[in-house]
């Protein structure tokens, strides 16, 4: 038995007496978002609540909604970039968001909806890609407007959907794709708006060190080789809004070697631990796109290697709550 | 108080005894657990973990109001029908190409968008990538073309992945039509067909 603390859905910080023998919870499923129409994402939700009747999907869960990158519509309009699809602003990305909330409480059975477990968060997500011409100004603005974003969607909710629903945001935090003081900029802004939802970093740790290489200075790519263990450290908990939910896509466990080391580097400098809320894995989306090879981790291999890593740095061990994978929607 | 607490567990039943010392080791537990998993913190540490009480306690209190006070509701049933988005065509770099996923195995370079026959159309070229020890991308010698179509009205998606007959990172260099001509970093050129979703003839060089 490992003692350990975690954050649970309660609210508060308490011991985590368990080990990880605890068993994984059920997946739900995150979605890369090429559209903003309203009906589809109603329909993803829907689906989503059906699932949650039928037994597959858990019934307290988190679904990442990823709308691409971070754009600028117009002077007054931030939004994202749907991947390769025309760009949407944050008004757009908040209704569809809003209408997959809805789609999900309204396919639960009445017995579900009934049900005080039945509860699902639904993280508003977007990458740390920003146009080469941002400057941090406009790159912390960006991150204030995502957090009105969430704070709007939360406003909508009426009170029985407030009973069952919560949106946060979501960052897809690459090193690979912005400086660290870029991906600061933009986590500051959203952490500086006075709603303080919280966001839960999706991203990578590329560089970054595992048990047997590396060093706390060696995070990053060739691209922005700057980054440190304790720049991902501070977007991911460090942050008061900040929730790690890392990619564990490997399936030789190097990702989750990485996230609970960045997890001990918080420890080691008198910080808290990483309190992950669950491993996101893709195997969906790679079975979409042909296959990734070793990257393709199933969720069940992506919460054991976390489990197994975290139990091999007991300072480091905390209870997840969700697991997480994600693929390209697809009616 | 507590001696008179103390004479009356002594003096109770061995069940009300266990549940008792069961009351006092519970609370003692978790502060000890708490204590310890906490120690060593900095203040600095110690005011991030109390910062996330505080908010997760915020997000709780907005999420769970009272069960009895919020019946099921009927359901608001799906919004109105909007018809597809109008699909951006043309040629972009990567500033729309490049934020395909990571972990996928392929880094993008360029994008080229388009109806065709009705279905929403974006082709990404690039490269295929693996990863280091430290998960960090590193581009191999063979190109990668990615054709993405989506259905407008429903859209269901489909993956289709193709190797250009020529090596290295491809980018698309013109278009003429529905045909694609992509350029390897040594100059060499190969031609996609957009319709028949092929590779014509050979390389050549540009």
């Amino acid at each position: 038995v490992t003692a350990g603390v975690a954050v649970l859905g309660g609210g508060a910080v308490v011991p985590a007496l368990a080990s990880h023998s605890d068993p994984k919870p059920k997946t739900t499923t995150a979605l890369y978002l090429n559209t903003v129409n309203q009906t589809t994402l109603y329909n993803q939700g829907c689906n989503a609540g059906d699932r949650v009747d039928s037994g597959s999907d858990p019934k307290s869960s988190e679904a990442i909604l990823a709308y691409g990158s971070p754009v600028k519509i117009d002077a007054n309009t931030y939004g994202a970039t749907l991947f390769s699809a025309p760009d949407a602003g944050t008004t757009q990305i908040r209704t569809a968001s809003q209408q997959y909330a809805q789609g999900w409480y309204d396919c639960l059975s009445s017995a579900n909806k009934s049900d005080s477990t039945v509860l699902l968060k639904v993280a508003i997500g977007v990458t740390n890609q920003y146009p080469s011409s941002w400057t941090n100004s406009t790159v912390s603005n960006h991150g204030d407007a995502w957090a009105k974003l969430v704070d709007g969607a939360n406003g909508w909710r009426t009170p029985v959907l407030a009973a069952k629903v919560v949106f946060r945001g979501a960052g897809d935090i690459e090193l690979g794709w912005s400086a660290p003081g870029k991906a600061r900029a933009w986590v500051d802004g959203y952490n500086g708006h006075s709603s303080n939802w919280f966001y839960v970093n999706f991203g990578g740790a590329a560089g970054c060190q595992t048990f047997s290489s590396g060093d706390e200075n060696s995070c990053g790519t060739s691209t922005y080789p700057s980054w440190t263990s304790s720049d991902v450290y501070y977007v991911s908990e460090e942050v008061a809004t900040a929730i790690p939910l890392p990619q564990i896509y490997r399936t030789d466990a190097v990702q989750a070697e990485q996230w609970v080391m960045i997890s001990q580097w918080g420890v080691d400098h008198s910080k808290p631990r990483l309190f992950f809320d669950g491993p996101l894995s893709q195997n969906g989306a790679c079975g979409q796109v042909g296959g990734c090879s070793g990257t393709d981790n199933t969720a069940t291999q992506a919460w054991n290697q976390m489990v197994n890593k975290m139990d091999a740095r007991p300072q480091t061990v905390v209870d997840m709550t969700f697991s997480v994978d994600i693929k390209w929607l697809n009616p | 108080v507590v001696e008179s607490l103390r004479r009356k567990i002594v003096g109770a039943p061995k069940s009300v005894r266990w549940g008792a010392a069961l009351l006092l080791l519970v609370p003692a537990v978790w502060l000890g657990v708490a204590r310890a998993g906490d120690s060593g913190l900095s203040p600095h540490g110690r005011e991030i973990l109390e910062e996330k009480q505080r908010l997760h306690a915020l997000e709780e209190s907005t999420f769970l109001p009272p069960e009895e006070t919020v019946p099921p509701s009927p359901a608001a049933g799906p919004p109105s029908p909007e018809p597809p988005p109008k699909w951006e065509e043309g040629l972009f770099g990567r500033e729309r190409a490049a934020d395909f996923p990571t972990g996928m195995a392929y880094e993008f370079e360029s994008v080229w968008t388009q109806v065709i026959d009705g279905n929403y159309v974006a082709i990404y070229t690039g490269v295929r990538v693996t990863y280091d020890a430290l998960g960090v991308e590193q581009p191999t010698d063979s190109g990668a073309v990615l054709v993405l179509t989506i259905e407008p009205t429903t859209w269901e998606q489909g993956f289709a992945v193709f190797d250009p007959p020529i090596e290295g990172p491809v980018k698309i260099l013109k278009v003429t039509g529905h045909q694609l001509t992509l350029e390897s970093a040594s100059g060499e050129t190969a031609v996609f067909d957009a319709d028949a979703l092929v590779f014509e003839a050979g390389p050549s060089s540009a």
